[in-house]
């Protein structure tokens, strides 16, 4: 099974057909569904994110002195905190690490660095061959998904995907919204750490090999708010958004992970459910843009329970 | 009736504030599971843990919340400051400049929450004796300036954790007690729920801006 998905992955590594359109492909989407093959998955990786053309300039950028002294102390503080455990050895060091983020900030002063954004390049150095590339792919991936918005100062794009999904779990999950809404619990408390992390933060290490071979194929952030749909929807079949709201939130903030839904076998299970959530997201943004959009909901919580 | 199913009298909010690194997360984890962790994560936006502690035969639950450190941030966290009882703003006694941001944090807090808020000043990190960069009397100094309570802790050894948060649990308990709430407080605890946290949406006010160009 992992041969052959491997044998196809390399046929397709191996055209010529132009990136954008061969990843449109159903057939391709359906084998990154299915998760990509370990051994391949760096050359899958390469592939998606690599940029048309090399930036270049990388060893003066990873080596100048950031200006601010803040970001340039965050950077060496998350650096170490970033990695995942046993990984303090090559190319997944804090240095490497530290350097891509530094190169990053010298390239995009204005981003800079913001808490978060190491685990997304650790995320993406973990299936680089060099540092240098990893750089690279980093760079493509912030502005292709467009992660350089959602962590300008003021997080402006990451406000609007809460929006968004805030309405898509109104129209998708009425009575979970309700409920949610009756605690006082709301999706900022829990959806900045998926949406700032691509989900890094608090899902195991194989459910995000999953989310991310999607999302990378997709070319898109929309399996984040499949997934994060899907999580709602087995927490009102388990039950969790009937107990207390320090329960709740703990649940949202990672105790989903413990259900059995999300692990060994039942992860394809989980992962196929929330690539069948279809939603568009030109509609999702009219909807929240539109006049009567997001102040349905807003309202809906100012009628949240007092304390 | 008492809320003896529930285990506690009282329910307190709480928020730790305090620069990225300074040891907000490891000091709540050990004051509520004793634990201690050197590669603890970078804490994303906020999180919460509970405790409960004994104070003149009341208990006391705790709801602390962790933010994250990092200035950016504060967009974010600065929303969960309203309804907090109390909080916690912390430094790292071996790196001056997050002693320096203390004021910041301390403008920060009193914009952004309720006016009857205890504050209390923690210098952590005191088992790092040689590298001791802010001393304790400078501490002592500011936090009595601006009328904050104060106390140098250290996460790792453990020393003074649990003294800190019970010190500004019973301050806020003998506060409330002065001020009892309307009502009556076996029927309704002084339960501050977390109900009222709204994220306001900067992205409003950058959505003019232009979008970098990287």
């Amino acid at each position: 099974m992992e041969e052959q998905k491997t044998k196809e992955w390399k046929l397709l590594l191996g055209s010529s057909v132009d990136r954008n359109k061969r990843r449109a492909l159903r057939s391709v989407r359906k084998l990154a569904e299915s998760g990509i093959p370990d051994k391949i998955r760096p050359e899958v990786y390469g592939w998606l994110l690599e940029p048309e053309r090399r930036l270049g300039h990388y060893e003066e950028l990873a080596s100048t002195k950031i200006d601010s002294e803040e970001i340039a102390y965050t950077i060496s503080a998350d650096a170490v905190r970033a990695l995942p455990e046993n990984a303090h050895s090559g190319l997944q060091s804090s240095d490497t690490l530290r350097r891509i983020l530094t190169a990053y900030a010298n390239h995009c002063p204005e981003c800079g660095y913001t808490q978060g954004m190491s685990n997304l390049a650790s995320r993406i150095l973990k299936y680089s061959l060099s540092e240098e590339i990893a750089y690279e792919r980093f760079s493509e991936f912030m502005k292709i998904f467009n992660f350089a918005e959602v962590f300008r100062p003021g997080f402006p794009l990451l406000f609007r995907w809460i929006r968004m999904f805030e309405e898509l779990v109104a129209t998708r999950l009425p009575v979970v919204h309700r409920k949610l809404i009756h605690h006082g619990v709301t999706s900022a408390m829990y959806v900045d750490k998926w949406f700032l992390t691509g989900m890094t933060y608090n899902f195991s290490e194989r459910a995000c090999e999953r989310i991310w071979d999607i999302m990378l194929v997709d070319g898109n952030e929309k399996i984040l708010f499949r997934v994060g749909l899907t999580v709602l929807a087995l927490g009102e079949v388990k039950g969790v958004f009937d107990r207390e709201f320090e329960d709740v939130v703990h649940w949202l903030q990672g105790g989903y992970n413990n259900e059995e839904e999300l692990q060994g076998k039942n992860l394809d299970t989980f992962i196929k459910k929330a690539t069948k959530v279809v939603y568009s997201r030109p509609s999702l943004a009219r909807s929240i843009d539109s006049p009567g959009g997001v102040r349905r909901i807003q309202s809906a919580m100012c009628l949240a329970p007092q304390a | 009736m008492a809320r003896i199913d529930d285990g506690y009298d009282y329910l307190y909010k709480i928020v730790l504030v305090g620069d990225s690194g300074v040891g907000k997360s490891n000091l709540l984890t050990r004051f509520t599971k004793n634990e201690f962790n050197y590669d603890s994560r970078t804490t994303i936006g906020v999180e919460f843990a509970t405790s409960i502690i004994k104070v003149e035969e009341k208990a006391i639950k705790a709801q602390i919340w962790d933010t994250a450190g990092q200035e950016r941030y504060r967009a974010i966290t600065k929303a969960y400051y309203r309804g907090a009882f109390g909080a916690l703003i912390l430094y790292d006694i071996s790196k001056k400049a997050t002693f320096e941001s203390v004021e910041r944090w301390l403008k920060e807090l009193k914009e952004n929450s309720d006016n009857d808020m205890v504050i209390m000043l923690v210098g952590n990190k005191s088992d790092l004796t040689n590298q001791r960069q802010v001393r304790t009397d400078e501490g002592k100094a500011f936090a009595s300036a601006h009328g904050l309570n104060f106390i140098e802790t250290s996460a790792l050894d453990a020393s003074n954790v649990n003294e800190a948060f019970t010190e500004i649990l019973t301050e806020i308990y003998n506060q409330k007690r002065a001020k009892p709430v309307v009502g009556d407080k076996e029927q309704a605890p002084d339960v501050e729920k977390v109900q009222n946290i709204r994220i306001t949406d900067p992205a409003k006010e950058h959505s003019k801006k232009k979008s970098c160009s990287c």
